[in-house]
């Protein structure tokens, strides 16, 4: 009985851990933990949208938002790293846009 | 004149395309159903769990970074 509570046990943190982990994005978008290094090139982020009924009903404020979160997800510049780096060394293709 | 049009696959279609089919088909070699006995068991050793959950770890980070790099829209649906 002892083994099997602590095997419960382990899972319990496991699954916490799993949990946890998803929730650092978000952690990061609200409080800045992290120091990231930004992405290097020519680029603008989104503003914030902005908020009204009308824009609400028309589908403006969706999709200032949607564009706002895409450029403001938290390791938003480590998870683009990531991403190319992995693209890279997988499939031996850079993703950086053509000139 | 007639029009050709010639697509290009997507960098990394053809690994893909193998990884998918072979998880996809894995069970149809699976004779002895070692593998579906495998998964199937109630209790998995601490080592096993944290090798799931290592796994589990590369995965995530690697789909979430995907669809942060491609500009995930989730109002796509907002529009019916």
């Amino acid at each position: 009985m002892q083994r099997r509570s602590t095997y419960h046990r382990f899972k319990l943190l496991w699954a916490t851990a799993l949990l946890v982990l998803l929730f650092i994005p978000m952690v990061q978008q609200f409080t800045g933990l992290v120091e990231e290094r930004p992405l290097r090139g020519a680029y603008t982020l989104a503003d914030a949208p902005a908020s009204s009924v009308a824009n609400w009903f028309n589908g403006d404020f969706q999709q200032a938002a949607a564009l706002w979160l895409n450029d403001h997800v938290g390791l938003r510049s480590t998870l683009v790293r990531v991403f190319n780096q992995y693209h890279y060394s997988a499939f031996n293709n850079a993703r950086a846009q053509p000139l | 004149m007639a029009l050709v049009y010639k697509r290009e696959l997507v960098p990394g279609f053809k690994l893909i395309a193998a990884v998918a089919a072979f998880f996809a088909f894995i069970m149809l070699f699976d004779r002895k159903n070692r593998l579906g006995k495998f998964f199937k068991r109630q209790v998995f050793s601490p080592r096993e769990h944290v090798a799931f959950g290592a796994v589990s770890v590369v995965f995530f980070v690697l789909a979430t970074s995907a669809v942060v790099a491609s500009g995930f829209n989730p109002f796509i649906y907002f529009r019916f």
